[in-house]
């Protein structure tokens, strides 16, 4: 669901084929019959937006039917948990949940959604799952109306298909089965793309599908270590590691921290402003790390990661100098609300690798106008991409479609040159977590050069030119480690500046800074190039003593010569010697969950990790996700923190009360539990509650550039999607500009049911024109059986679905899609809703 | 079901043009285009070309014509010299005069419609009884021999070399022996043309297999003709015109019922040849293949053949345009056949049907 | 056109020697093109023009679904269809609802919906079809081009595969007219000689599989020994019916086709025709002896009455 597997991870899904041979059942769920579904057992037509719909049904079928797996339901996930009295849940306030602020547009008080708890701070439970106000309960209640007739009235889908899909979810999982969810864009780039997720989770907990082999839910990355660049991130909000960054500005608290049974350690708040305070690490510490669980060692974590980044700043006032060297966030910088920042000129300079906004972000006119804004941009890509062209040339068509005059455009350009992947060495992390070293092949052409090589040579020069300067504000940049030359040049090849990758590998790996069996007394320190490895993040200090650049990675290079990422060992059951999956090689997250309470697999059959009794300790196919010696009988001391607080039966230790999260008590902005809002535009009023849309969602309602179609508005009454094709990539960026790939798919086209073309006059292999209120672009017309119209809300919805590849520029141009798609952002990880909105179409061309 | 079409053929033919071809078409193929059903019932793949178009063009018409000429002389040249009257000696000089005027041509026409012409001589690399193509490249190889060897000792004879001692040696030759084999190849060369198209996969030339036999009468008739027009036009006697004509009027009714067969044999695969839609060459089919360049030459002639033995009278203007048009029809014989060949590959439902045995 | 340089050597040499002794027979070796897993990537077809460094094809969008390419071509030997079959077998075949369909509405008139309803065996392929092949070169036992070339050129390799010589053809054409598949034909755009697969002989000589098997990333284009894959290309029909897939059906495995059948063979889910493939196509080197002998028949017909007419007298 949510997916176009076959067709935009093709590699991967050559493992779903191979499932098929072996016996599963491949369901894809989507709006448009794709190369995917041509494949699967079954195929499902669902309108686009109406996700939480499908899954809510199953989850009450679910429940309603007895076809949860109880005892993994009762022992790891938090069903018996009880939720605090005053927690009113969307059944009761029509779409909302308890705490939200309508003038703030967004949930201000969180702290109802916690768990009941006694005086220590322990969440109370119900094993019986009797109580009312157990999650269990709260969850029958919540999904009691996402009914099979729901599914039919609001995706369009008949229930006995829904059934089908349920039905063989349940059947296939279990103690001697398992199933797996796949989902990628189609989910994520939604209004409430978060919470659709969560709808899988929760049906993946339910039926014993975490942790488990065959199980899990699959998030397939946009592109080749998209995963990488979440791990060690290109992301605003979040440093190495899943280390929030730190921020001078926390809204939205949940009060439920100051209770005496907070699940951090402490806090400040400055009482003005009732804004969390992180400005020393301690404060940072305190409102990010967490006292139970695993993130118990933020602290260790952070602390070594100051020191990759500062050195020896990091040691002094213990870390605080070098925490305060982190820039702080002030709120939402992530890449499309900047766009909005430029328009408004508060934007003065970019810098693009790999990136294209012009034809590759939601908006896309927009965002052309948004970089007309700059004062300077750099782009960094293969070939003179659409973003780094814009400035002499425009789509041409529609309002476009004059010409520009580039005098009036004040952006200074710089595009340098990029190497490809074969032309450098590094790492790539894809979908499975799992690092794999690749090698260099060629030199790259030119002047184009590795993307390394940019950022270190850059960083080098920026520090040259801040040389001695006392400015605090230049001391973060001064004082960096930055220090990755390699120490002789490749051979053969004529780029002598290349920095080393495999010590960059090292740092993130990370390093003794003082040798771990040192006396007291006589401390040597070691630098990057000296220091012993550390053989994994267990042994990470939060007293200065180790450095490591994330800590997730930590374990993938811990020894001189031992770079795992490149081993390349086919064997095993899991192939343990193949790459290096995070974390500390692990194959499956909370694999735990694979063995029962006493610790014995579910079945034999499924058997991947269990309790050795004998040896005592945790062993089976994969790495344990677990502590090896803790027995299945431990139970913990009341007032245990850290690690100590989870008993042998808690598989899901990143979390406070080591369960798998039905309800979620905290961390998500939009609600505890997935709530069906219909898309930011839409045909119809939302069939659920009288709340329409995500109430949390960032609309941008005001803005001129990103005007919305109102709900049901017969000027736009079609439901459009987008999709990739397997024959390009993204925007086209590389794809478009390789004579082969532009054969396999010259031309930018719609896919448009024969019905909907009959209504409209189209022909097949004709021209039409798809309007938005943002924008109009042309396309070649493609009446396919493949899109069909859905009965939904009483009447005929016709969808549409587009290729996003084409743009101005490269060797085959066409109209960009995502000059349709509006910049409506999913309120937890501000991503745009580019796959369910509304449009119009006609036949022709545009002049 | 056949005669329920007859009438309705006979009876759509009156109005128009297109409905005349379009009833003969169905009437010598029995097929009648049913687009609807054949849409409906047969498959194709979006109706792509399923083989490939022949990359011949109008080099091999033209060398189809000539080679068939050059064949076609020696061979009518040899039997009038074997077995004819002193008189007939005229066709014989004239026969092979000819030949070799139609075979200088061929060479470079084949060598031109080459990918490669400069490759023509790796065509003797292989001598291969599987492929008429390496076939008929031995044999207007050797033809070429004989035919030369026959034409310079009929110039020999005839004085145009001179007379120093070499021509009178080359006079002295046996040119009666040398043609035995010779004609056997002028068969040859003037027939295997179609047995070349039939060991193809193209549905209008390869379904019927008897493309090789309309060539070589095409090949007697239109040699026939040539010779009497030149005959004619030199001033030859009555009784030899009348007996090449006796030759061609059966040629032409061979070849009139060899089309015949190929078409009935052929049937739905070959409407490119006979049907009037915008690709298919219906109209010079009929019109200047079978009607002025066989039918109406045949009709001329039988009812000159039928109306007395009056072997001295010549008619040479009707003979002249006889002649003329037969050859034309053999023209396009050859040429409708070749271009309809190049429709008849982009049919996939045809190509398909035709491969379902 | 311009005579090439040392053509002349070469043509001599093509004509009277420097013949090298042919190579030892190795086993057979061929590609099994099994439509079931395709997934319609056109790996292969990158693959292929990627190795064998071929043009690109002219950027024309066809329309005919997501096939943009056509046809194969002298610059293009590998080449994915798509076959739109959606909607024809609405609700199980003959218009009957299937038997999970049937079987759930009965539950439904029950008043209940049981926990596990009496079987939810989904079909191993949707009811919608989206077929997708990847057409090759056949590499035919008895080879119709290769029987047609005149110069030599077309010769099965000691792999029994079907492979031209580029320094040897003259471009003369008799292949492309021979082939029932519509595979080979001569490069006009190019150097004017006859193309198609290769089998990736310079690969295969060297022990590596061909581009196009090695890009396929469900092993939907498999290569082997002719004689393995044609076994296993059985036991996947068998698997395959066993699951219901009654439309699965073999082409070129057994030696109906061109009484020799293919050393690259197909697994199909529809007829041939569906896919462009003659059913049962004429090997068209038989018709020279029936051809031959209409000639000769008609020859001697011509040559009787031709000498009863001169020798009247």
């Amino acid at each position: 669901m949510g997916s176009n597997m076959a067709e935009a991870h093709p590699i991967a899904f050559a493992s779903v084929v191979k499932a098929k041979e072996q016996g599963a059942k491949v369901m894809h769920v989507d709006p448009h019959y794709s190369r995917t579904s041509a494949l699967a057992n079954l195929y499902v037509p669902t309108r686009a937006g109406g996700d939480i719909v499908f899954l809510g049904a199953i989850i009450r079928h679910i429940l309603e039917n007895n076809g949860y797996f109880h005892d993994y339901v009762v022992n790891y996930t938090n069903a018996a948990t009880l939720v605090r009295e005053d927690f009113k849940d969307t059944e009761e306030l029509d779409g909302l949940f308890s705490g939200y602020e309508a003038d703030a547009e967004t949930y201000t008080d969180q702290s109802t959604w916690d768990y009941e708890r006694d005086k220590d701070g322990r969440p109370l439970s119900d094993p019986t799952l009797q109580n009312p106000r157990c999650v269990f309960q709260i969850m029958r209640r919540h999904f009691a109306r996402y009914t099979p007739e729901m599914v039919e009235e609001v995706c369009g889908v008949p229930r006995e298909q829904w059934l089908q899909v349920a039905q063989t979810l349940i059947e296939n999982s279990g103690r001697e089965r398992t199933s797996a969810i796949c989902y990628a864009v189609g989910w994520t780039q939604q209004s409430k793309g978060v919470q659709i997720i969560r709808s899988a989770a929760i049906i993946q907990l339910l039926l014993g599908n975490i942790g488990r082999t065959g199980g899990g839910i699959m998030a397939l990355r946009g592109h080749a270590s998209i995963q990488g660049s979440t791990d060690i991130p290109t992301l605003y909000d979040l440093l190495s590691g899943y280390l929030p960054q730190p921020s001078a500005l926390l809204t939205a608290v949940p009060h439920a921290e100051q209770s005496p049974g907070a699940t951090t350690w402490s806090q400040t708040r400055d009482a003005k402003t009732n804004i969390l305070s992180q400005q020393t690490l301690q404060d940072y510490i305190n409102s990010s790390g967490q006292k139970l669980g695993w993130w118990s060692n933020t602290p260790a974590y952070m602390r070594s990661f100051l020191h990759a980044w500062y050195g020896d700043a990091a040691n002094e006032e213990d870390g605080n100098c070098s925490y305060r060297l982190i820039p702080k966030i002030t709120g939402d910088h992530s890449h499309l609300v900047t766009s909005y920042q430029m328009l408004d000129g508060k934007v003065k300079g970019y810098l693009l690798i790999g990136q294209n906004p012009a034809a590759g972000s939601s908006n896309s006119r927009m965002q052309r106008k948004a970089l007309e804004q700059l004062d300077w941009m750099v782009v960094r890509d293969l070939y003179e991409v659409e973003s780094a062209a814009f400035w002499y040339k425009q789509p041409g068509y529609g309002p476009d479609s004059s010409p520009v005059d580039s005098s009036k455009i004040k952006t200074e350009i710089f595009l340098m040159p990029a190497a490809a992947t074969t032309e450098k060495e590094g790492t790539f992390t894809n979908t499975q977590r799992m690092l794999q070293w690749r090698d260099k092949a060629v030199d790259p052409p030119g002047d184009a050069r590795s993307d390394l090589w940019f950022v270190y040579h850059l960083g080098k020069r920026l520090q040259e030119l801040y040389a001695g300067s006392k400015q605090w504000r230049d001391q973060g940049l001064l004082s960096l480690t930055w220090d990755y030359a390699s120490e002789k040049p490749e051979e053969g090849s004529r780029i002598v500046d290349e920095p080393d990758a495999l010590l960059v590998l090292k740092e993130i790996n990370g390093y003794y800074v003082h040798p771990p069996d040192a006396k007291e007394g006589e401390k040597k320190t070691y630098t990057l190039r000296d220091a012993p490895h550390v053989p994994g993040y267990a042994v990470l200090k939060d007293d200065g003593s180790t450095a490591c650049g994330s800590w997730i990675y930590s374990g993938v290079y811990p020894a001189p010569g031992k770079n795992l990422a490149a081993s390349r060992n086919p064997e095993g059951r899991t192939f343990l010697g193949w790459g290096y999956s995070w974390p500390a090689n692990r194959r499956i997250l909370y694999n735990r969950a694979s063995a029962d309470p006493e610790g014995k697999p579910w079945s034999e059959r499924k058997k991947y990790v269990w309790w050795d009794e004998t040896e005592k300790k945790w062993t089976g196919y994969d790495v344990p996700d677990f502590m090896l010696n803790r027995p299945p009988s431990f139970r913990p001391k009341p007032g245990a923190v850290g690690m100590d607080a989870h008993s042998g039966t808690d598989p899901f230790i990143m979390k406070p009360d080591g369960k798998g999260w039905l309800f979620a008590p905290k961390g998500l902005k939009d609600g505890p539990l997935p709530t069906h809002y219909e898309p930011a535009e839409s045909p119809m009023h939302n069939a659920l509650y009288r709340q329409q849309s995500n109430p949390a969602a960032k609309y941008f309602r005001k803005r001129p550039d990103n005007v919305l179609a109102a709900v049901g508005d017969e000027q736009y009454p079609i439901v459009i999607t987008t999709y990739r094709l397997t024959e390009h990539h993204v925007s086209g960026q590389m794809t478009r500009w390789l004579p082969w790939l532009n054969s396999l798919q010259p031309s930018l086209f719609a896919e448009i049911s024969p019905e909907l073309a009959g209504e409209r006059h189209i022909r097949h292999g004709e021209w039409l024109i798809i309007n938005t209120p943002r924008g109009e672009i042309e396309a070649r017309a493609m009446v396919t059986r493949r899109m069909r119209p859905l009965r939904v809300g009483g009447r005929v919805v016709h969808q549409i679905g587009l290729p996003f590849h084409w743009g101005f520029q490269g060797k085959s141009k066409g109209s960009i899609t995502n000059d349709l798609a509006h910049m409506v952002l999913e309120p937890n990880v501000s991503i745009e809703e580019a796959k369910a909105f509304t449009c119009n179409i006609r036949p022709g061309r545009l002049p | 079901m056949e005669q329920n079409r007859l009438p309705l053929a006979i009876r759509e033919s009156v109005s128009s043009p297109e409905n005349v071809i379009e009833g003969l078409a169905a009437l010598t193929t029995g097929y009648r285009p049913e687009p609807e059903r054949e849409l409906a019932e047969e498959p194709s793949y979006y109706d792509y070309p399923a083989i490939k178009q022949p990359t011949w063009r109008w080099e091999i018409t033209w060398y189809f014509f000539f080679g068939g000429l050059a064949g076609g002389c020696y061979v009518i040249a040899s039997i009038a010299s074997l077995f004819g009257s002193k008189e007939d000696r005229a066709v014989a000089r004239a026969g092979y005069y000819l030949s070799l005027l139609a075979l200088l041509p061929c060479p470079p026409l084949l060598i031109k419609d080459l990918g490669r012409p400069e490759r023509f001589l790796h065509m003797l690399r292989m001598f291969k009884v599987q492929s008429p193509m390496s076939m008929g490249t031995w044999g207007l190889v050797s033809f070429s021999l004989f035919s030369g060897l026959t034409a310079v000792i009929q110039g020999a004879r005839d004085g145009i070399l001179g007379r120093w001692w070499g021509a009178r040696l080359l006079a002295g030759l046996p040119q009666r022996l040398i043609a035995l084999p010779g004609a056997v190849l002028g068969v040859f060369l003037g027939g295997y043309t179609g047995v070349l198209l039939t060991a193809t996969s193209v549905p209008l030339w390869s379904r019927s297999k008897v493309l090789g036999g309309v060539f070589i009468s095409s090949a007697v008739s239109t040699s026939s003709a040539l010779i009497s027009l030149a005959l004619r036009i030199a001033g030859a006697p009555a009784h030899t015109l009348h007996k090449l004509e006796r030759l061609e009027w059966t040629a032409i009714l061979l070849e009139m019922t060899g089309l015949l067969t190929f078409l009935r044999g052929t049937g739905r695969a070959a409407r490119p040849l006979v049907g009037s839609a915008p690709a298919e060459h219906g109209r010079a089919f009929w019109s200047v293949v079978f009607g002025s360049g066989l039918f109406l030459p045949w009709l001329v002639q039988s009812f000159s053949l039928l109306s007395g033995r009056r072997k001295n009278k010549k008619n040479n203007a009707r003979g002249i345009v006889m002649s003329l048009l037969v050859l034309a029809g053999g023209y396009f014989l050859r040429r409708t056949m070749v271009e309809a060949g190049h429709t008849s590959s982009k049919d996939a439902r045809t190509t398909l049907w035709n491969a379902r045995r | 056109m311009a005579i090439e340089q040392g053509s002349l050597q070469s043509m001599i040499g093509a004509l009277v020697g420097n013949k090298t002794p042919p190579l030892p027979q190795q086993t057979a070796m061929g590609f099994f093109t099994d439509t079931s897993l395709c997934i319609g990537c056109k790996a292969c077809e990158v693959a292929c023009k990627q190795w064998n460094q071929l043009p690109a094809d002219e950027m024309h969008w066809t329309g005919s679904s997501y096939d943009n390419t056509g046809a194969l071509s002298p610059t293009t030997w590998r080449h994915v269809q798509f076959i739109e079959h959606i909607g024809r077998r609405e609700n199980g075949s003959n218009g009957q609802p299937s038997p999970i369909d049937a079987r759930i509405a009965h539950a439904r008139g029950e008043g209940l919906i049981p926990f596990t309803p009496p079987g939810t065996a989904l079909p191993f392929f949707n009811t919608d079809r989206w077929l997708m092949h990847s057409d090759v070169c056949k590499h035919c036992v008895h080879a119709p081009c290769q029987e047609a070339c005149p110069t030599g050129a077309i010769i099965h390799t000691e792999f029994n595969t079907v492979y031209v010589q580029q320094d040897i053809c003259n471009g003369c054409g008799y292949c492309v007219v021979a082939c029932p598949f519509g595979v080979i034909a001569r490069d006009d755009g190019g150097d004017f000689t006859a193309h198609k697969c290769t089998l990736c002989y310079d690969r295969m000589k060297d022990g590596i599989e061909p581009a196009c098997a090695k890009a396929c990333p469900t092993d939907s284009i498999q290569f082997g020994e002719v004689a393995k894959l044609k076994e296993h290309a059985r036991e996947r029909l068998g698997f395959l019916q066993a699951r219901g897939v009654k439309e699965a059906r073999l082409y070129g495995v057994d030696d109906a086709i061109l009484e020799g059948g293919l050393n690259s063979s197909f697994l199909l889910l529809d007829e041939p025709e569906v896919y462009n493939l003659p059913a049962n196509p004429a090997r068209p080197s038989n018709n020279v002896a029936p051809a031959s002998l209409w000639t000769i028949l008609a020859a001697m017909i011509l040559g009787l009455f031709g000498i009863i007419f001169f020798r009247e007298d």
